[in-house]
C-alpha cells in the first residue's frame, strides 16, 4: 500500500513538472507516413527517420508508422535508414502547421547477414525508453541453426535473462517467472497454446513474422494480465507488387505460403503441416510420440481512400491443431487447437493523432481422450473476446501520449474426471475492463520518461488484483557512448495454468481464471540498466532486476483429497544481472550475453528453487557471410545446473493391492527426498552450428540450410527415470536439412 | 596448412572433452529416520475385536544406487515399547516374529509388533498409537474408524416403469446405494461376488459394472474406488458373470447359487490420503520427477489409518437362476 501511494505521488510530481514548460510550436510542422520495401511493400518495423543536419527525428512502430514533430518549416531533406536497407533522402518541403505524410519505401541491400542479430541500429531517438526490450525482426530467426524447425522461442531463449528446462520445450522462462507468467500475443490477440508438438516449438511459422517485440519485463500499461514477460508478434502483410509462393520441406513438417496484392493492399496465406515424428520418440518417456500438427494463417489489408482516408483495414485468422493418435487403445489422445480472428482498424488523423481499433476472437481447446488407459478425461477450453481502442498523439514538443482502452469477456471451461471417475468441472466467465494512459516525455534530447498507467476497473478473477497499476521507465542519456535506464512497475494476472511444476514433460496445462478461492498474482518490477555505444556497430548492455512476486497460483503438492484445493497461493522473488554484448557490421554479426540470477519462491515458509532457476547462464551467437551465397552460424549456450531434489534414504512402504487384503507385511520400497529441489543438475552445454546456401535461379530462389545440433553430442541430462534407473538425455548430435524453394 | 591442421585438432579434443557426461547421482547420504505402519482392519461380520492388528517399525535404510529397492538385511526395529489407545483403554503391544512364505517359496522370519490381548473398538471411534523406541525416539499418530454402511438395492429401467416383473431380464441396471452420509475425503471400494458351489466347493465371481467393446471384445470393467455412496452394475454384466459360471459344463444344475455378497470397504482419511499418493497415474506423456507420499505419523514415515468393509447378502430371484439351468440353495426364495 505504501508502495502505490510512492507511485501516485511521484506521479503527480512529475505531471507537474511536465505541463510546466509550454511547447514551442511556432514556425515548425510534421511529417509522418509508413515506411516499407521497396521490393514487396512490406513495412518495416523501427526504421530510422531524421531531418538531415538537425537532431529531429523518430523511429518508426512496429508496423512501420512514423510521426516527426518541431521539423522546421522550410525545405528539409529527410534521412531514412535501416540496416539491411539502402539508407534514402528524400527532400520534403514543409509549412508551418502542416502535417504531411511522406510514405518511404526502402531497397534492401544484396549482403544478407547485414540483416543479422536483433535490430540493433542506435536508435535515432537518443532517449528512448527501451529497457527490457529486444526487438528481433523475423529474418533473424532462420539464421539461429534450426534442429527440427527454426522458431521464434528458440529465438528468444538466445537471449539474456530467458531460460528453459529442456531441449526439448519451447517453454520458456523469462527472469524467474513461470512459463504461464508470459503473454504471448499474434498481431494483437493473446495466443493460449502457442506450442506445437507437445511444447517443442511454437505454433507461429517464423516465416510469418515481421518483427518480435519481446518485453522482458517493465512492459508498458498497454500490456496486462501476464506477470512477466509479453511477445508481441507482429506478422508481415503480404507483397504488394507481386504474387509470390513458396514451399519449405524440413524434417518434421512441410510449409507452404502464397502472397500478393490486392485492390488497395495485399494479401498472405500460410500453412504448416507435420509428416514425420519418430525421430522424437526417445525424448518422451521412451514411448512413440505419433503427433500430428497444422497451423494455417491468414491476413488482408487493404485501404480505401475513398471511403475513409488514411485508413487501413486488417482481417486476419490463425488455426492450429496438435493432435496425438495413438493406435492403441489403453494409451490416451489428445486434441489441442487454437482458433484466431480478427479486425483491425488502423486510422492516422488530420491531428497527430493515429489510432488502432481492434476486435478479436481467440478460441483455445485442449482434450485428452483417455480410451481405456488409466489417464482421466479431460478437457478444457478458453473463450476471449477483446475489443481494443488505442491512440497515440503526438505533441509538438515530441513529447507522446498513448491512450486506450480494452474489454475482454474471458470464459474458461475446465472439464475432468478425477481419480475416482467422479467429474469434476470449474467454468467461470467474466468480463474486464481496463485502460491505461501513457505519457512519453520526449522533449529533453537525453533525457526520456514515461509515466504510465493502467486502471483495472473490472476483474476476471474473483478476489480483485490491483486497481492500479503504475508503470514508469527512465532514460538518461549521459553522453552519446552511455546511457543509464530504469523502471518500475506492477502488474497483475488472473489467469493460470494448470501445470505441476515437477512434471518435465507435460502434454495437457490448461488454462482457467484463478479459482474464487485464490488471490490475484501480482509483482512488482524494479530494473536498472546501462547501455555502451562503442561504436555504432558495437553495443553493451548491462541489466540488473529484481521481481517481487505474490499470490501465485501453484499447485498443491499435497493434494490427497477431493476436498483438498487443487492451487494454493504462494510467493516469491526473483533477482539477477544481465550483460550484453552485440556487434553487427557488413558479413558478421556477433551477440553474447551472460545471465547471473536467483529465483525462489516460499511454501510453507520455506524458500525453494523452482525447476527453472539458473545461476549462470551464458548464450553466444554469431554469423559469418561466406560470400557465394553461403552463411554460417554458430549458436553456443551454457547453463549451470537446474535445480533437483536428492534421495535421502529409502523405507519399506505398504503396499495396497486389494484394499480388502491389506497386509502390512507387504511392502514396497520407497523414496525419502529431502527438501525440494536442494541439488543441482550437471552443467548444460550445447553448440549448433548452420550453413545456409542460397541460389538465385531464373525462375526461383532456393534455400538450403544443413544444421547440426549438440554438434560434439555433449550428454546433457535431461532427467532420471527412477523407474528403470535410466539417465535420459536431451538432444543428442543431430544433423538436419531443411530446402525453401520461393517463386 | 600447418594451423588449420592444428585448429582442426584442437577443436577435435576440445569437442571430445566437452563431450563427456559428467557423473551425477541424485542421491545425499542417507538420513536417519523410522517408519511405523499399521492399518486397523474391521469387518461388520467380525465386528469389535481386531484379531489381525499388527504394527511394523522399521529403520531408514538406504542401497546403492537411487532405483528403490528392498533392504539388503532386515531393517525391524526390535525392542520399541508401542501402546495402542483406542480413547483412554490401552493396549501395549509386543515384538514377535511368524513365519510368513516369499517368493521364492522359502519361509522368511516376518517381524512385528502384535498386541497381548485384542483390542476391541466399534465404527467411528478414534485411536492412537505411540511408539517409543529403544533410542528414545517416539513415533505417534490418530486415526477414527469409519462408520459401517447399510445398503439399498435400486432398479433402474431402461424405459420408464414397467409392468415386467423379471427385473433382471428387464431392467438395465441394479444401482446399489449406501445411506451414510458422503464422508469427506474417504475412499471406498465396492465389490459385488457371486458365491457358489461346485461340488460342495466354493467359489466366488466378481460382477463388473459393464462390459466395454474393445477391439471387437468385450472387457469387463470391475468396479474401482469411487467418493460418492453409490454403484450400479448392468444386468447384462450380471448376466454374463453368471452365464461364464457354468461355460464349458453338461450338467449346469451343479452349479448352486449361493447367494450375493455386496461389499465396500472405506479407507479412513489417513489410508485415502495415503492411497491416492501411492496409486495415482499420470498420462502416458508425462513425466514427473518425484512423488510425495502421504504420512500421518508424528516423527516419521509411514502409515496409520483405518479400513472399515461392511458386506450384505443379495439373494437372486430363483427363475433368474433356473434360467441358466444352475440351482439355488434357497429355493424358495
Amino acid at each position: 500500500m505504501h508502495l502505490q501511494r510512492g507511485f501516485i505521488f511521484f506521479f503527480v510530481i512529475l505531471i507537474a513538472i511536465f505541463i510546466s514548460r509550454p511547447a514551442e510550436a511556432a514556425g515548425k510542422g510534421k511529417i509522418r507516413g509508413i515506411v516499407s520495401d521497396s521490393t514487396n511493400g512490406e513495412t518495416i518495423a523501427f526504421a530510422n527517420l531524421q531531418i538531415k543536419g538537425t537532431n529531429i527525428g523518430a523511429p518508426a512502430d512496429n508496423r512501420g508508422y512514423y510521426i516527426i514533430p518541431s521539423v522546421p518549416a522550410g525545405r528539409q531533406i529527410l534521412v531514412v535508414s535501416y540496416l539491411g536497407y539502402t539508407t534514402k533522402e528524400i527532400p520534403v518541403n514543409i509549412s508551418e502547421d502542416e502535417i504531411k505524410r511522406v510514405d518511404v519505401r526502402l531497397s534492401p541491400t544484396r549482403i544478407r547477414l547485414q540483416e543479422v542479430s536483433v535490430i540493433g541500429e542506435k536508435s535515432v531517438r537518443e532517449n528512448e525508453i527501451d529497457l527490457g526490450l529486444q526487438k528481433i525482426k523475423g529474418s533473424d530467426i532462420n539464421l539461429i541453426p534450426a534442429g527440427f524447425e527454426s522458431d521464434i522461442f528458440k529465438a528468444i531463449q538466445n537471449t539474456t535473462g530467458v531460460t528453459s528446462t529442456g531441449d526439448m520445450s519451447a517453454r520458456y522462462f523469462v527472469r524467474g517467472g513461470n512459463s504461464n507468467q508470459n503473454l504471448v500475443l499474434l498481431d494483437g490477440i493473446t495466443v493460449y497454446n502457442p506450442f506445437h508438438a507437445l511444447g517443442i516449438y511454437s505454433v507461429v511459422d517464423p516465416e510469418l513474422i515481421s518483427v518480435l517485440e519481446f518485453y522482458k519485463g517493465g512492459f508498458g500499461p498497454e500490456f496486462g494480465g501476464r506477470l512477466s514477460s509479453v511477445l508481441n508478434i507482429v506478422t508481415r502483410n503480404g507483397n504488394v507488387n507481386n504474387f509470390q509462393g513458396s514451399a519449405t520441406a524440413g524434417m518434421l513438417s512441410g510449409k507452404a505460403s502464397v502472397e500478393g496484392p490486392l485492390p488497395g493492399g495485399s494479401f498472405i496465406l500460410t500453412g504448416r503441416k507435420s509428416y514425420y515424428s519418430k525421430v522424437l520418440s526417445r525424448y518422451f518417456n521412451g514411448k512413440d510420440t505419433p503427433f500430428d500438427f497444422y497451423d494455417t494463417y491468414f491476413k488482408a489489408n487493404f485501404s480505401a481512400p475513398g471511403l475513409l482516408e488514411n485508413a487501413r483495414f486488417m482481417v486476419h485468422g490463425f488455426l492450429s491443431g496438435d493432435f496425438i493418435n495413438n493406435n492403441d487403445p489403453l494409451i490416451e489422445d489428445y486434441k489441442l487447437k487454437n482458433d484466431l480472428f480478427g479486425v483491425d482498424w488502423y486510422q492516422i488523423w488530420s491531428s497527430p493523432l493515429y489510432s488502432v481499433f481492434s476486435v478479436s476472437a481467440s478460441r483455445f481447446n485442449g482434450q485428452v481422450l483417455p480410451n481405456f488407459s488409466q489417464s482421466r478425461p479431460r478437457e478444457n477450453s478458453i473463450t476471449d473476446i477483446s475489443a481494443r481502442l488505442a491512440f497515440t498523439y503526438m505533441y509538438e514538443s515530441k513529447d507522446q501520449f498513448d491512450f486506450g482502452i480494452e474489454q475482454k469477456y474471458i470464459k474458461s471451461e475446465l472439464s475432468v474426471r478425477n481419480l475416482f471417475a467422479q467429474k469434476a468441472g470449474f467454468v467461470k466467465d467474466a468480463i474486464s475492463f481496463s485502460g491505461y494512459g501513457k505519457y512519453k516525455l520526449y522533449r529533453y534530447d537525453e533525457f526520456g520518461i514515461d509515466l504510465g498507467m493502467r486502471i483495472n476497473f473490472l476483474s476476471l478473477a474473483e478476489k480483485m488484483p490491483l486497481l492500479l497499476e503504475p508503470r514508469i521507465n527512465f532514460t538518461w542519456r549521459i553522453n552519446p557512448l552511455l546511457a543509464v535506464k530504469a523502471s518500475v512497475g506492477r502488474f497483475s494476472q488472473e489467469m493460470t495454468t494448470l501445470s505441476n511444476e515437477n512434471e518435465v514433460v507435460s502434454v495437457f496445462e490448461p488454462w482457467t481464471i484463478l479459482p474464487d478461492n485464490l488471490a490475484a498474482s501480482d509483482a512488482t518490477h524494479y530494473l536498472l540498466g546501462l547501455q555502451f555505444y562503442l561504436n555504432e556497430n558495437l553495443k553493451m548492455e548491462a541489466e540488473g532486476y529484481f521481481k517481487s512476486l505474490k499470490f501465485l497460483a501453484e499447485s498443491n503438492m499435497k493434494k490427497y483429497s477431493p476436498t483438498d484445493p487443487d492451487y494454493i497461493n504462494i510467493d516469491g522473488e526473483a533477482y539477477g544481472a544481465e550483460y550484453q554484448l552485440s556487434y553487427q557490421n557488413s558479413g558478421f554479426f556477433l551477440k553474447t550475453g551472460y545471465s547471473l540470477s536467483w529465483s525462489y519462491k516460499i511454501l510453507n515458509g520455506s524458500k525453494y528453487f523452482p525447476r527453472y532457476d539458473y545461476r549462470h547462464a551464458v548464450n553466444f551467437l554469431t554469423g559469418f557471410d561466406l560470400g557465394y551465397g553461403f552463411s554460417f552460424s554458430i549458436n553456443w549456450n551454457f547453463n549451470t545446473g537446474m535445480p533437483g531434489s536428492t534421495i535421502i534414504g529409502f523405507y519399506e512402504r505398504v503396499a495396497i493391492n486389494d484394499p480388502e487384503l491389506i497386509n502390512i507385511s507387504k511392502t514396497e520400497p520407497a523414496i525419502i527426498w529431502d527438501r525440494l529441489n536442494m541439488k543441482r543438475l550437471p552443467y548444460y552445454h550445447r553448440l549448433d552450428l548452420s550453413l545456409s546456401k542460397q541460389f538465385d535461379l531464373d525462375y526461383a530462389n532456393v534455400d538450403l540450410d544443413v544444421s547440426i545440433i549438440n554438434a560434439y553430442d555433449r550428454k546433457n541430462l535431461f532427467y532420471i527415470d527412477l523407474k528403470s534407473g535410466k539417465y535420459v538425455y536431451m538432444l543428442p548430435f543431430f544433423p538436419s536439412v531443411s530446402v525453401k524453394v520461393a517463386l | 596448412m600447418k594451423k588449420i591442421s592444428l585448429l582442426l585438432l584442437f577443436f577435435s579434443i576440445a569437442f571430445s572433452l566437452m563431450s563427456c557426461e559428467e557423473s551425477f547421482s541424485p542421491k545425499a547420504p542417507a538420513t536417519d529416520g523410522y517408519a511405523l505402519n499399521c492399518i486397523v482392519k474391521l469387518t461388520s461380520t467380525q465386528m469389535r475385536y481386531l484379531t489381525d492388528f499388527e504394527v511394523k517399525v522399521n529403520r531408514v535404510y538406504d542401497v546403492d544406487g537411487f532405483y528403490p529397492q528392498p533392504p539388503d538385511s532386515s531393517t525391524f526395529v526390535n525392542g520399541a515399547r508401542i501402546i495402542f489407545y483406542i480413547g483412554a483403554i490401552a493396549y501395549p503391544l509386543s515384538d514377535s516374529v511368524t513365519k510368513m512364505i516369499n517368493n521364492q517359496l522359502r519361509q522368511v522370519p516376518i517381524n512385528k509388533y502384535v498386541p497381548k490381548y485384542y483390542p476391541s473398538l466399534l465404527g467411528n471411534e478414534k485411536c492412537r498409537i505411540v511408539a517409543q523406541l529403544p533410542n528414545g525416539k517416539i513415533l505417534s499418530a490418530d486415526a477414527q474408524i469409519p462408520r459401517e454402511k447399510s445398503f439399498e438395492f435400486n432398479r433402474e429401467f431402461n424405459h420408464g416403469i414397467t409392468g415386467e416383473t423379471n427385473l433382471l431380464l428387464y431392467g438395465k441396471s441394479l444401482v446399489i446405494t449406501w445411506g451414510d452420509p458422503y464422508n469427506s475425503g474417504h475412499i471406498l471400494f465396492p465389490k459385488f461376488h457371486i458365491v457358489y458351489t461346485i461340488d460342495s466347493v466354493y467359489y466366488k465371481k466378481e460382477i463388473p459394472l459393464t462390459y466395454i467393446n474393445h477391439n471387437g471384445k468385450y472387457q469387463a470393467l470391475l468396479p474401482g474406488a469411487v467418493y460418492v455412496p453409490q454403484v450400479s452394475f448392468d444386468y447384462a454384466a450380471i448376466d454374463s458373470a453368471m452365464s461364464s459360471i457354468g461355460k464349458g459344463m453338461t450338467d449346469k444344475r451343479k452349479v448352486v447359487i449361493k447367494n450375493c455378497v455386496f461389499s465396500v470397504t472405506e479407507f479412513d482419511r489417513n489410508l485415502s490420503s495415503y492411497y491416492t499418493s501411492t496409486n495415482g497415474f499420470m498420462d502416458s506423456f508425462s513425466i514427473r520427477l518425484d512423488e510425495n507420499i502421504y504420512s500421518n505419523v508424528n516423527g516419521g514415515y509411514g502409515i496409520f489409518g483405518a479400513a472399515m468393509t461392511t458386506a450384505q447378502s443379495y439373494l437372486f430371484d430363483r427363475f433368474y437362476v433356473h434360467s441358466f439351468d444352475y440351482s439355488m440353495e434357497f429355493e424358495g426364495s
